[in-house]
């Protein structure tokens, strides 16, 4: 794997976005049709485990929900990212890092509060619960819905546990619905979330730029909350 | 045009459609050998070798990984390009799977006796220049590349000595530097100057002329090829012509432009500096359009200067 060293920084600012990028458009596009050609009829086990996340959130048990999300990260780091990606960029496998790292702290957080969770915790805000149920319905539903829109094809669409972009935007509002959440557990999704912007920017195809409007949204709202909380105590 | 131009114009054209006209991947090694001489030619000053003025580049529309169809899209693209009278592939280990894509792409068309490799040491590690080279050799499915750059100037007081050693021992034919989007001209320049290199690589197109001043007259005086990088300018420029309800203006018909891409190659290649253009694409109609560039007249001066005035009026 090249080091970002090979890069000379006082060039940087003579760089565009899709200098970084050693991919057309149309060949990210096939990596999620093979993706999804690879992963099914695994969709219907993804889709299960929303519906169990949804259903265990409802029912207030929040005991296996970290360690699912976590099995999802490494799914598509692994499948994904490794598999497919790295073939075409080299960066994928920094990618693949970010969802490691993150299933690594959702174990964590699992194995940490395996104890609290059965029990009483302080609830989360209906407020915050809302906002984390809309955005990992987003994540899970509309958004896979609104890439097959857009490109007019179901097969090339984003999954949860399948594909990047759906799983992060489902992880991280299903952060939002969990209670004793480390804050900083945030920052990975939100990072993935700017980073893929970034290469859809870079790829000329602006719908997936809301990725960077979630992101945005998800820590003004976070930031919100956490002020109001302070104020309140 | 003249009639003798006029007459090998046709000839070529027949050829090319002739090769093209979906004959299967396999089987086609005799086709691909195109005879590349009727196709306009440069000089490679550190040795006389003539080389075909139109290459290509393979950043992004080669790197499709291991799908069998796009590499089976990409094959047929190459077979395009030779059976047009392509030589000159430039490729990098920068540039993902495109390596390797070229490589199986090589190996199913039987590898074309036209082909000129160049491709690239891309690492900060001043040890791996050989090292470099060899995975990349193995890529291309290849024993010898034709060409090696340092890419980027990366490290390139380290890996340019090595490529030395390694061209004395016959390991490789030319060496030289790349650089892109005009950057770092002035260390470029002090390369060209001062360190025996056969080939430079840089940016240069219809809007993008900055190494017109300093670097093109150098690499005259001091005999050293050029290969023009991003004549499309990334494809931007080429898109907006394309976009444009502006046809191309009749007086360029006469220098054997058919449309846009081969008005900015011919620009770019008309330049006496200039040995060759390496443009990338994707599609083989692209490559099409590309590839007849290789015919017709070279503009003159004077026309060059039509042309540029022509364009800027437009974009
Ligand atoms: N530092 C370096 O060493 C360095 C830096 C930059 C580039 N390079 C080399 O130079 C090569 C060329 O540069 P580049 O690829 O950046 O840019 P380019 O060749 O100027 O433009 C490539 C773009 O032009 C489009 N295109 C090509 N032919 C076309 C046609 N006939 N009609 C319409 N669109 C057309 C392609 O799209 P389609 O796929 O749709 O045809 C592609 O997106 C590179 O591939 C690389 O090998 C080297």
């Amino acid at each position: 794997m090249p080091a970002l060293g090979i890069l000379n920084v006082s060039d940087l600012s003579t760089y565009a976005v899709e200098d970084f990028i050693p991919i057309d458009r149309e060949v990210f596009f096939r990596l999620f049709e093979r993706q999804n050609e690879f992963a099914w009829p695994f969709h219907l086990l993804a889709l299960g485990g929303m519906v169990f996340v949804f259903v265990q959130v409802y029912r207030q048990q929040f005991r296996f929900i970290p360690a699912l999300l976590a099995v999802a990260l490494v799914v598509v780091g692994y499948s994904f990212h490794l598999r497919l990606f790295s073939e075409l960029s080299w960066t994928a496998n920094y990618f693949a890092a970010i969802y490691f790292f993150l299933a690594g702290l959702l174990l964590l957080t699992e194995a940490l509060c395996w104890n609290k969770w059965p029990g009483k915790v302080d609830s989360i805000s209906p407020l915050r619960c809302n906002f984390g149920m809309g955005l990992s319905l987003f994540g899970g539903v509309f958004y896979p819905l609104t890439v097959a829109f857009v490109r007019d094809s179901i097969a090339g669409s984003e999954f949860f546990s399948i594909t990047p972009d759906a799983t992060m935007l489902f992880v991280m509002g299903v952060l939002f619905m969990l209670p004793v959440i480390h804050r900083g557990l945030f920052v990975l999704p939100f990072l993935w979330c700017v980073i893929s912007g970034i290469i859809w920017y870079g790829l000329d195809w602006y719908p997936g730029l809301v990725l960077w409007l979630l992101a945005g949204v998800s820590c003004a709202f976070g930031l919100w909350t956490m002020l109001r909380h302070r104020e309140s105590s | 045009m003249h009639r003798r131009q006029f007459l090998q114009y046709c000839t070529v054209q027949t050829l090319a459609s002739v090769a093209m006209s979906g004959v299967p991947v396999a089987g086609i090694a005799a086709q691909v050998n195109a005879n590349t001489s009727q196709y306009l030619q440069k000089e490679i000053p550190s040795s006389g070798e003539k080389l075909n003025v139109i290459g290509m580049g393979t950043w992004q529309t080669f790197n499709v990984g291991s799908d069998e169809k796009l590499r089976l899209s990409r094959t047929k693209i190459l077979r395009t390009f030779f059976t047009s009278g392509g030589q000159m592939i430039d490729s990098s280990p920068m540039y993902g799977s495109s390596q390797s894509v070229v490589g199986d792409g090589l190996q199913q068309l039987h590898h074309p006796k036209s082909l000129f490799a160049a491709d690239k040491i891309w690492t900060s590690d001043g040890d791996a220049t050989a090292a470099d080279m060899q995975e990349s050799l193995s890529h291309w499915q290849l024993e010898k590349f034709h060409l090696l750059q340092v890419h980027n100037l990366v490290n390139w007081q380290a890996h340019l000595p090595r490529l030395q050693a390694l061209k004395e021992q016959g390991k490789v034919k030319y060496i030289g530097v790349t650089t892109s989007h005009g950057r770092r001209h002035d260390e470029l320049e002090k390369i060209m100057k001062s360190h025996a290199i056969d080939f430079v690589q840089l940016t240069y197109n219809m809007t993008h002329r900055e190494a017109e001043s300093r670097l093109l007259p150098l690499a005259q005086e001091k005999g050293i090829a050029v290969i023009a990088n991003r004549p499309f300018d990334g494809g931007y420029l080429v898109d907006r012509l394309k976009r444009s309800s502006e046809a191309i203006p009749d007086w360029a018909r006469d220098l054997g432009c058919k449309n846009w891409p081969q008005f900015l190659l011919k620009y770019i290649v008309s330049h006496p500096a200039i040995t060759c253009a390496i443009p990338a694409t994707s599609k083989v109609v692209h490559m099409k359009e590309n590839m007849g560039a290789l015919v017709g007249a070279i503009p003159t001066e004077e026309q060059r200067k039509h042309m540029l005035q022509y364009l800027l009026a437009l974009v």
